[in-house]
């Protein structure tokens, strides 16, 4: 608490700045980790409930169940997207109605995956700054609180470490916070960008099984 | 074809945990960590405050220490460079100052009787006198300003006593005293132990003569090696060296390891 009511004003400006980093490094933490969870326990449910149905419209009625999956969503949309071709085929029977179905189901699919992986990755990149950062911020503090002990040597004329040590101590606090706010920060995003991939490779995995069942339906008619 | 098609609306927004909420919690924790390390809440810790004993062990202790310092008899520091200087600056003001008076007044006395005469030197005598005696005083300020005092006693001069004293015997407190005497006769290495936070308290009970009656931990430090390093200090100075009759009889010591290492 003294370190830092004695630090010069520089030093205390750096140290808001890390701290706005810090709190807002934590939030995301915390949103990350009820989102993130949330959707891979849901999904997990969701795949279970999937392959137990034998109908997609069974499928669709228990959606609501599992909305904080990802891979709800990409089935909504593969859903909707081979109701709406499958309507088209019946008014227009001249084109073969499979390919051009499983295209436009898989161009669903992929849209709603590259949508979804946006949702999970949002702020993440807030993490990644302030890891990278905020050492760096920190060490400004501390740089230019040694720059400030040195001066007051200068004007002391005195290098005892009485003048010297109070100065640095004061100073090496940024550097200390900085790297309390950056550890965190390296870790949470670390850890989310590796649950996002799992989930990443889940929702491929599902629009891959999802188009070869619509080819299969496809031949069987 | 309505609207945007590559805006999905509604699937969403509804079940996305909000930012501002986690935004307070983590403020709170913030605040929570700041309130916890800034020792608004448990004075503990923000560090222990580890107690400071002033003693020398070469002035008997006593019961009621006075307020001073508990070093010996006090050093007089003398430095002739610093002082010498001052003295010379202020002794021909001291002696200008003392003749330019007196030297019209002595011209002014033509007829007056021998009492007044008798009277005005008197006077000019007392005058001649607190002259010097303020002389002296600026003479000891200036040798006190001119003194280098890092690194010294703060007070030369001092009464014996305790900094925290309020009794009226010049010497240490017995209590500090005996704290001082335990640990110089305690030897143990950091290395020895596994933690540096180690303290056991002891009751310790002495008769008339100083020597050690009987002792036992009240709180053991949980680390065999502190324990016993702390037994062979205390049997170490199982006689100490008080003239009789000594006046503490039961003691409580705690036996704190940083204080060893420092």
């Amino acid at each position: 608490m003294d370190l830092i009511m004695g630090a010069g004003p520089v030093v205390k400006g750096v140290l808001l700045v890390l701290v706005y980093f810090s709190v807002v490094s934590w939030a995301i933490i915390f949103l990350k980790m009820k989102t993130i969870n949330r959707a891979k326990k849901d999904s997990e449910a969701f795949l279970e409930m999937f392959w137990s149905k034998k109908r997609f419209d069974v499928v669709q009625q228990n959606l609501k169940e599992f909305a904080h999956s990802p891979l709800t969503v990409l089935f909504r949309e593969a859903y909707h997207e081979l109701a709406r071709s499958q309507r088209q085929t019946d008014d227009d029977e001249a084109f073969g109605i499979d390919m051009r179905g499983a295209d436009n189901v898989a161009r669903a699919l992929r849209r709603a995956t590259t949508q979804e992986l946006q949702r999970l990755e949002k702020f993440l990149t807030f993490l990644a700054t302030t890891g990278s950062t905020a050492p760096f911020i920190g060490l400004f503090g501390t740089v230019w609180g040694i720059m400030d002990s040195f001066r007051s040597i200068g004007q002391t004329g005195s290098a005892s470490l009485a003048v010297v040590a109070p100065g640095i101590s004061e100073a090496l606090v940024a550097t200390a916070i900085g790297l309390v706010a950056a550890i965190p920060a390296v870790v949470a995003y670390n850890h989310f960008v590796n649950k996002v991939n799992l989930l990443s490779g889940e929702m491929d995995n599902f629009s891959q099984e999802f188009l070869n069942i619509i080819e299969h339906m496809g031949r069987r008619k | 074809m309505t609207g945007n098609r590559f805006i999905r609306r509604g699937t969403r927004t509804d079940i996305e945990p909000k930012l501002g909420r986690a935004f307070l919690t983590s403020l709170t924790l913030h605040l929570l960590v700041f309130l916890i390390f800034s020792g608004l809440i448990w004075p503990n810790l923000s560090g222990e405050k580890r107690p400071v004993y002033y003693v020398d062990l070469v002035n008997l202790p006593v019961e009621r220490p006075q307020a001073g310092r508990p070093a010996a008899a006090p050093v007089k520091k003398e430095k002739p460079k610093a002082k010498t200087p001052v003295v010379k600056k202020s002794s021909p003001k001291v002696e200008k100052s003392a003749t330019v008076p007196v030297t019209p007044k002595e011209k002014v006395p033509a007829g007056p009787s021998d009492s007044e005469i008798a009277e005005r030197i008197a006077a000019m005598q007392k005058k001649k006198e607190k002259r010097k005696e303020i002389d002296a005083l600026k003479e000891k300020l200036a040798a006190l300003t001119s003194q280098e005092t890092r690194g010294e006693d703060a007070v030369p001069d001092a009464p014996i006593g305790m900094p925290e004293g309020s009794g009226d015997q010049a010497g240490p407190s017995d209590m500090a005293w005996l704290q001082a005497y335990l640990k110089q006769q305690w030897a143990l290495s950091e290395y020895q132990v596994t933690r540096l936070d180690l303290k056991a308290l002891v009751r310790l009970q002495y008769d008339k003569k100083g020597r050690l009656t009987d002792f036992r931990f009240l709180e053991k430090s949980g680390d065999a090696i502190f324990d016993d390093s702390v037994k062979s200090a205390i049997l170490k100075s199982r006689q100490l060296p008080l003239p009789e009759p000594v006046r503490f009889r039961e003691v409580d010591v705690e036996f704190n390891l940083k204080d060893l290492l420092n």
